[in-house]
Order: structure tokens, then sequence, then C-alpha cells
């Protein structure tokens, strides 16, 4: 009888199809070298085959000629990214689908949640074999593969070897039972759940080297474009290059905690459970990881309109694409048409009030452009952008949410961000909020378009759906051209967390620039949100008849984390979770084009953007006072909050 | 095909393997066990078998996947439900982490030595959790540059540049010292 020899490339790609292609046994097939199948078979019972396999070979497996259907695998293919499949349409790409129905069917699926999977195959003359199961074929006589298989018991002998013994052979790669050989398979512990969660990866990734970097990266970005080692010019002080070869050196060393304890009687306090979040591996940890594996994934898989966000998964959503990097990274967005999806005149307002009042009534004041891009940085960008706005109105409305939103990982949308946002703001994002923001995309583009740069009240950034108070805020903000004087205030937000909670209030009042964007209308629409968000610690807000009112003098601004030095920041008080108040964009800066926004101050003559990357400054909820007044601005000093590590990016679904 | 030994395929429990059906099977080796079906298919003939006689719990499970060909004897020693409520509902296969599964899979088994001590696979295990290590044959080959031969102490430490040479002996040297094993087995 002849051989079957493997498409494994195909079975690698849709392990459900499996399809079996004929090979002369005792064969040496070579197809263009790629692929290559050696039998042995007269040496064992079964048979052994080594492939040799290019990754990404069409795989002219077929070197023997049999009847191996292209078609078919290119069907395949595509099912290779699907999460889901369902084991009837696997199997029958360009078959008569699942022939035998339901018993197929089972079949079919029960075998396919066996691969990756530790089995035991008993053979007709007894012997055993633990391997990983990795396919069968199911259309004709179920012949398996097993990866890495050994010997466990073997039947032709007569005494029982113990194991240890079966060990000094290594396991075979890929070893390929016939199906007359084949008595049966064992599979044990098999974890089947019939409502898609089965056979997750136990994430017991202990084995592998993971390093944060690729832990955290995704593995559809190509890897950017090729790095070359600097060399030095020759002006390079000596002595450098073993600086950082050792790490072992330091165990032994030099220990820097102990030299300090003995030099100045300083004991370490560090626990590393304060900074992370201890995992509880409990009885459930596995459903729980797998659970987690599968929202990850579909996240991830997720369509997105965002150029970051899609890049990141692998998207690609630039049809032209001679874009350089400068325009994919760096580029600052016109202020042009995008779909928002309702921002409101006030909203508008607000934010300019809240620029004017920070940034003295400066011309150019630009707002931060919230995080366009994508969905998952996006709170964040906007809670930052708002925090100088000091806006009377706004100040109070800051007041409102003592909800703080918690970075947490995993499962965080916009939810959990806390942001400095207007109680209008707040409401309205609050109408537009839902756990998945669909508008999430347009929001990105509203975003880019609240430039400020136009006094009036355009609806600008619609910020759309999900996202947090926060960048309803900041969009409101930018929107505003507000009278409010710029003076330097303290920024004093207090987060508004994503408010999912927030109530469906209506939109707060529309009103005029007019930075006294009363107080009412903040009050009104505080009121209106929930009150679980007010901050009973915040300072009240007193307005400032003063205030200059703002008016910026170009016309497209592009827009800038307002966070930066504009106010000052008076020692945080320490249980501040804030929501990092502001210049979300800066956290996230390099990545979105709509971020370069440059804070042109009045008062200062740079944009200082001294926000380290990802530094998420604080601002203390009590503070909502931004100061009024007149006062000369002290020295930015820019204090960086305690910075709550959170992860930008936990915006979730977009 | 039709295997030499092959007895009667259809002995014992009649024709129809039912899914559902608890048997007590014997198979032509000579290994007995109960189950209930899961599965069946009269093409390639093979029965899936649910180990065990009661449904109990159905997240994890011991599976037999057995040749129908193989089995001598079966009887029939009662019916229950369907097994896996899975007829009705659609079956969904995660088929990303299936494969993930496996190549983590493939790689444990990669990571066991053949034939090579228990403290030099302990040995192997701990340089692991920091460095890329493959075995080759009995020796250790870090990232495709150093070698570490038998007895694994720093003496037998070949390969790769200068720093990194040096750098895998005081790892090496570290490890020996945590796993508490002398230096000179």
């Amino acid at each position: 009888m002849s051989l079957l020899a493997l498409d494994l490339y195909s079975i690698l790609r849709d392990p459900l199809f499996f399809r079996v292609i004929g090979v002369d046994f005792g064969g040496f097939g070579d197809s263009d070298g790629r692929f290559r199948v050696l039998i042995h078979w007269n040496t064992l019972n079964s048979f052994e085959a080594a492939m040799n396999m290019q990754p990404g070979l069409p795989s002219k497996a077929s070197t023997n000629g049999s009847p191996y259907i292209r078609g078919e695998r290119e069907g395949v293919l595509n099912k290779a990214k699907s999460i889901k499949s369902h084991p009837a349409n696997a199997a029958s790409n360009g078959e008569a689908g699942s022939l035998k129905g339901d018993s197929r069917d089972g079949l079919v699926y029960l075998t396919t949640c066996k691969i990756g999977h530790l089995v035991e195959v008993h053979l007709k003359n007894g012997s055993v074999y633990s391997g990983i199961f990795h396919a069968a074929d199911v259309e004709k006589d179920f012949g398996i593969i097993l990866k890495m298989a050994s010997l466990i018991k073997d039947g032709g002998l007569r005494g029982h070897k113990t194991r240890s013994e079966f060990v000094r052979k290594p396991p075979s790669k890929t070893f390929i039972i016939p199906a007359d050989e084949l008595v049966q398979v064992i599979a044990k512990d098999l974890s089947i759940s019939s409502d898609g969660m089965s056979n997750a990866v136990q994430s017991e990734k202990s084995g592998e080297l993971l390093t944060d970097s690729s832990i955290s990266k995704s593995f559809h970005t190509d890897q950017g474009r090729e790095l070359k080692p600097w060399i030095p010019d020759g002006d390079v002080p000596q002595g450098l290059d073993n600086v950082f070869d050792d790490p072992w050196k330091r165990g032994r060393g030099w220990d820097q905690f102990k030299v300090n304890e003995s030099l100045f009687g300083v004991k370490s306090t560090f626990d590393e459970e304060i900074y992370t979040t201890k995992l509880d591996r409990g009885i459930r940890t596995r459903e729980m990881e797998e659970r987690a594996q599968r929202i990850a994934r579909e996240i991830e898989g997720e369509n997105t309109r965002d150029l970051h966000v899609a890049e990141e998964r692998g998207f690609q959503l630039n049809e032209k694409f001679d874009i350089d990097e400068e325009s994919k990274y760096s580029a600052v967005l016109p202020v042009d048409a995008f779909d928002d999806s309702g921002f409101d005149e006030e909203d508008d307002e607000l934010l300019d009030t809240c620029n004017d009042e920070t940034f003295g009534g400066s011309s150019t004041s630009t707002v931060q452009k919230p995080a366009s891009s994508s969905g998952k940085g996006y709170e964040e960008l906007r809670a930052a952008s708002q925090p100088s706005r000091n806006n009377t109105s706004v100040d109070q409305s800051c007041s409102i949410s003592d909800d703080h939103a918690q970075h947490l990982p995993s499962e965080q949308r916009s939810k959990d961000f806390n942001a400095p946002g207007s109680s209008i703001s707040e409401s309205q994002l609050g109408e537009r909020r839902n756990k998945n923001n669909p508008e999430f995309s347009h929001s990105n583009r509203s975003a880019e378009e609240s430039v400020s740069g136009h006094g009036d009240t355009k609806e600008g950034a619609k910020l759309g759906g999900g996202g947090t108070s926060a960048w309803k805020t900041v969009a409101e903000k930018e929107r505003q051209v507000s009278e409010v004087s710029g003076k330097p205030k303290s920024e004093s937000f207090t987060g508004q967390s994503a408010s999912r909670r927030s109530s469906e209030s209506r939109p707060g009042p529309s009103t005029s620039s007019r930075p006294g964007l009363s107080p009412s209308s903040s009050i009104g629409s505080l009121s209106s949100s929930e009150k679980s968000t007010l901050n009973p610690n915040a300072k009240e807000f007193k307005l400032n008849p003063n205030a200059k009112s703002f008016k910026p003098t170009a016309a497209a601004r592009p827009q800038s984390p307002m966070a930066d030095a504009s106010f000052y920041y008076p020692a945080a008080p320490a249980p501040v979770q804030q929501m990092p108040g502001m210049p979300l964009g800066y956290g996230i800066q390099p990545q979105y084009p709509g971020q370069q926004q440059m804070i042109y101050y009045p008062g200062h003559q740079h944009p200082q953007a001294f926000y380290p990357p990802n530094a998420q400054p604080q601002f203390p909820q009590q503070q909502q006072q931004m100061m009024m007044g007149r006062q000369p601005r002290p020295q930015m000093v820019y204090m960086p909050p305690p910075y709550q590590p959170d992860n930008p990016y936990n915006q979730g679904r977009e | 095909m039709n295997p030499a030994n092959a007895t009667a395929t259809e002995a014992g429990g009649g024709d129809e393997y039912e899914v559902g059906k608890t048997y007590e099977v014997k198979l032509t080796t000579g290994i007995e066990f109960k189950g209930i079906v899961l599965a069946y298919d009269s093409d390639p003939h093979v029965i899936i078998f649910h180990e065990g006689t009661s449904r109990g719990n159905c997240k994890s499970m011991t599976t037999r996947t057995v040749n129908a060909s193989f089995i001598s004897k079966a009887n029939l020693i009662g019916k229950c439900k369907d097994p896996l409520d899975a007829n009705k509902k659609k079956c969904f296969v995660d088929l990303n982490g299936l494969l993930e599964k496996e190549a983590i899979a493939i790689r444990k088994i990669e990571s066991i030595g053949v034939g090579v001590t228990a403290e030099a696979q302990k040995i192997f295990d701990a340089l692991s959790k920091t460095l890329h290590v493959k075995w080759e044959n009995k020796d250790m080959v870090i990232m495709e540059d150093v070698r570490i031969c038998s007895p694994y102490h720093s003496d037998f430490v070949t390969g790769g540049t200068r720093a990194a040479n040096d750098r895998i002996k005081k790892v090496l040297n570290n490890v020996r010292e945590k796993l508490q094993l002398s230096s000179d087995t």
C-alpha cells in the first residue's frame, strides 16, 4: 500500500483540514529541495518521516504526483487567521462538506480539539507512542501524525523496558501512523468546552523566554527597518565598550541595597507587589487565562480605523503605500473633515475657556489633539489635554468626578480613564458612551479636528462614543474659544473617570464662548451627572471675573497638550488616583499623527514637552482650582505626578 | 485495509455506535476500558470514547479514539444523553490557540535532553529561563553560539565571542551555585 505523506504546510495552516497526499513509499521525494519526504519503510513498524519544510512554501508537496488540489490549500489559508471555525466548514474546502453530517462533525471537532495535546497512541503490535497530536486524516481512514513522538512501550519485545531506557532515543520530529496500525489514541485531560473556549493555549509560557518587548509586541507588525549597529567615529571615549556586558557582576560585586543600608541605614522596603498586580493563581486560573486570551484576541482582531492601532494589529489601513514615516508618525494632520459624532458647541467653549485661563488667553493656544489615532491611547490623550484648560465652569465639573478611573490592564477600555473633564463633557460623553465605542474611530477624527483654531463653537471634535469624559472634555476645551484669561492656574482637574456611569445627562447647555460659561451650566450638568463622581474634597470653584478672554490667532492651530507647564502643580496629595491629567498626548506622542501639537503659550516661549513619553501627570484631585487671577506663573515646575503605571493602550476596543 | 488480526468489526454492541451509549470495550490488543461514545463515524470507522461511565465534567476528559476495526468486543452497558451537548450548538475551535498550544508543547519536549543526567537537565532549565538554549545531542548550545559540553561547568564553555563566552561562564557558575551543585560533577 502506498504511504501517505502529509502536506504539513496546509495542515499547519488549518489543522481541521486534513489532507493526505499520496506519496510513493520508500521514496525520496524532493520537490525543489523544499520539501523532502524521507520514508523508511522497513525499519519501523510505523513510519517516520522527516520533513524539511520551509516556511511559506507553496508546497509542491505532491512531488510524487498525488492528487493534491492546490485550490484547497489556498482556501485553507484564509482560515489561518480565523479564530473560530466551524468544524464542518473547515473540512470542506473543496470537499463536499461534511459528508456524514453530524457524526462526522463530532468526530472532526473532537479530533481537532486534540491538536497540540500530548497523546498516547497504541499500535497494532502493542507499541505505544507518546507524542503531540498534530493531524489526522478524517476523510479517509484516520491515519494520524504525531510530533515529537517517542516510544513508550515496545510491542515487539517480550519484557518491559523501563521508560527511561526509551528516552535514550531522541523523539522523532514527525511521526506518521497509518490507519491500519492505529488501534487507539488516548488523550488525557483534554479540555473541551462546546462554547468556543476550548483548547486555548495554556499560557504556560514559563518555559519560554519572554522579554517585555516580545510580550507586548504584536506579531502582526513588521519589525521596522533594519538596524545597523552604530559605529563610533573615533571620538568616543575609550573604555566604555564592555560596560554593559556583564550583567552578572552586579549580583556578585555590588548590592546597592546593602551598601545603602550600611552606609546610611536606609532600609529598603521594596515590595514588588506595590507596583504590580499580583496574579491570583487559584483554581480557576486556567479558565481565567483562557478567557483573557480569548478576549485579547478578539480585541486585537477587531477592525479599526485608527492608523496606529491598525498598524499594531497588522491591518493595512492605508491603501497608498507611499506614506513615509513622517506622515505616519509625526506629521500634524490638517484640520479638515472628519465625521464627528455630535460634539457639542459648548464643549468647545468649555475647552477654550479652559484654555484661556490656563494660558492667559494666548492666541495660539493649541489644544492637544487627542489621540486620534488610537482608540487605545485615546482617553489618556484626552485627559491629558485637559489639564490646563482651566475654565471656571469646567472647574466645577472637574470636581465632579472623583471616580478616578483606575487604569487596569485587561479588559479596560475607555472606562478606566481618569481624566479631568468637565461635567458637561462628561454628560455628553455619557450619552454616547457605550462599551464598545463604535464611534471611536470617529472620535479619532474628531479629535484631530478639535483644534481650537476656530474660535467659534463648532462641534469640532465630536468625540464619538465611548470616549471617556476625559476626552470629551478635551475636545470641548479645544473647541472653546473662550475668553477666559489665561492666568496661570494650577491645574486642578479632578479626573473624571470614564464615566460609563455617566448618565445620559443631557448635553450641557450650549453657551457662548464666554468663560463664564456659567458655572451654572456646569453645575447643571453637574447635577445631572452622577453624584458619585463628585469629589468631596475638591476645592470650590471661584470665578475669576478678570479672566481674559481667549482668542486664537491662527486659524488652524495644531493642538498641543496643554498639560505642559502651564500650571504648576502643587504637591500632589498622595491618594490621587488620578487620571492622567494631561498630556496624554505626550504620552503617546510619537505615535499619533494627530498629536503633535505644540502648545504655544503666550507666556512661554516654547512648547515644553518635557513629559517623558507615557508619563502621565496626575493632578491632584483636590486641586481643582485653577489658579485664578493674575498671578505670575511660577516657573513651570513640573513635578511628575505619581505615575500610575498604566497602559495607555488599554483602551480596549475601539 | 484489513488488518490481519481484525476480528469482526461489528462485534458486540451491534451495528451502530450511537453517541451517548456507554460501552465496555475490549480491544484486540487486550486493552479494556469503559467509555461513552462521543463521536462515531463509519467511514474512517473510528469511535471516540469518553473514558469512564459517568458524564462527569465536560471540561476535561480523557478521550480514546479507537479504530473500530480493533474492537473485539463491545458490550453496551448503558446509555446517557448527549455527552457533549455539542451537536445542537455550534462548536468552535480556536485554531490559533491550538497552533500555539502545539508549538509550546513541541518546545517543551525539545527542551528535554536525551540521555542527559537529571542534573544537566536542571542546569538546562535554569539557563533557559533567560537565554535561548537548545540541546544538541548532549551539548547545550546557547544562541547558536556558545556551547557547553558535558559535564557542564565553566571550563567546558566554548565558542562565541569573548564577551559572550565570559558571560555564559558567569551565568553558568551562578546557576550552579543556585542549584548547589558542586562544580566538578
